[in-house]
């Protein structure tokens, strides 16, 4: 008779034969094993290969996390690079980072920075050049708009790989479920 | 169009050939499923690893030669997941290794290379190329366009197991859930 392997039996040799995440350099480790321990607990994986469809579906999970965090990076440079090419030179000037001063490059880059006292002083010298902040988000976002929706397919693309392992893994999970005594009744 | 006359010209032409003649050209012929490994067989071991935690039985053995259609097709898809798990890992070095060797052109654009690269891999291969070497460079390395065309290769051939592995698990869950009825039914008879 075949022997069943548990989950906990065969965590390791999941491990060992997928692999540690595919993850770049720049990523981290632990917040892998956060979305990997939060979908644990959301699918309960019973089986071996359970696990391993959970372990496929966080792998899904961050990639789409990772398009995400891409697109936000795409459109934030391009906004600094916008900004700082406004402030520097007129209106009509070619927009080509080359061109641009450390110094306005500096002040792009704390328009979409993390210091709040920095991002105000560029906004006030955005509007006082007589541009707006939309203004300079929309010019960034149609200079970005053919590489953020190829990163959107890309996305839907993930999206509907993972709809068809949750769905792979509820079908697993459905057919281990024992059936309530009513249905068994009927059943019979 | 092709004419059936045609066809059947091609074929009785390619029923008459023999393959690779010349020494360098059986080589090179040898080398196909080398090259980058993405099509060569699976790992004989992760395979056999796959296939028993998908059987759940730890004792099962892969042996084509001996099984029934629902083992047959356990092994179908542990072939696809092995594969797939390869290709992530290829993937994920690939990428690495490309982000070291455009670190000239990369200054503090390090996150925006990676999002031409991940962007880029998912359009053909010549538009892929050519936006590949607007973005960095009009000669970048030999190293680094191998690289590149590797990754839009993975991306590609990505698209076609996840939907191999689908199938496969679709017929084996067919086969594994028929088997599971058929014992129910003897055990209540």
């Amino acid at each position: 008779m075949s022997r069943s392997l548990s989950s906990s039996q065969l965590s390791d040799p999941i491990t060992s034969l997928l692999g540690s995440p595919s993850l770049w350099q720049d990523e981290d480790p632990d917040q892998f094993d956060e979305l990997m321990a939060a979908l644990t607990a959301e699918f309960s994986p019973a089986t071996a290969y359970e696990r391993i469809l959970v372990r496929n579906i966080s792998e899904l999970q961050w990639d789409m996390l990772r398009h995400r965090r891409l697109q936000k990076t795409l459109l934030r440079r391009q906004i600094a690079k916008v900004a700082a090419l406004i402030l520097q030179g007129p209106p009509d000037m070619p927009f080509d980072l080359g061109l641009v001063s450390p110094e306005y490059e500096a002040m792009g880059r704390a328009l979409v920075g993390p210091d709040p006292a920095a991002r105000q002083k560029t906004e006030v010298r955005i509007e006082a050049a007589g541009h707006g902040i939309d203004e300079i988000v929309s010019e960034a976002y149609q200079q970005v708009a053919g590489e953020i929706a190829r990163h959107e397919q890309r996305l839907a693309a993930l999206i509907e790989e993972r709809r068809g392992l949750r769905e792979e893994l509820e079908m697993l999970q459905k057919r281990r479920r024992p059936m309530p005594p009513e249905a068994e009744l009927a059943a019979e | 169009m092709t004419t059936r006359k045609q066809q059947e010209a091609n074929r009785r032409n390619a029923g008459r050939s023999t393959g690779p003649r010349t020494s360098t050209g059986k080589a090179a012929s040898a080398r196909n499923a080398r090259r980058h490994g993405f099509y060569a067989a699976p790992d004989a071991a992760e395979l056999e690893a796959m296939y028993r935690i998908i059987m759940g039985d730890e004792a099962a053995r892969p042996d084509p030669s001996c099984l029934g259609s629902r083992e047959l097709a356990a092994l179908a898809l542990a072939e696809a997941e092995v594969r797939l798990a390869w290709l992530r890992r290829a993937e994920a070095a690939r990428l690495r290794e490309l982000e070291s060797e455009l670190a000239h052109c990369l200054h503090d654009n390090r996150a925006l290379l990676l999002a031409r690269l991940q962007e880029m891999v998912w359009h053909d291969k010549e538009r892929a190329a050519a936006q590949f070497r607007e973005a960095f460079g009009p000669e970048p390395s030999e190293r680094a366009q191998t690289l590149q065309r590797e990754l839009v290769t993975i991306a590609g051939h990505r698209r076609r197991l996840v939907g191999r592995r689908r199938r496969a698990f679709r017929r084996w869950y067919q086969l594994d859930q028929s088997q599971c009825d058929g014992l129910q039914t003897r055990s209540k008879e």
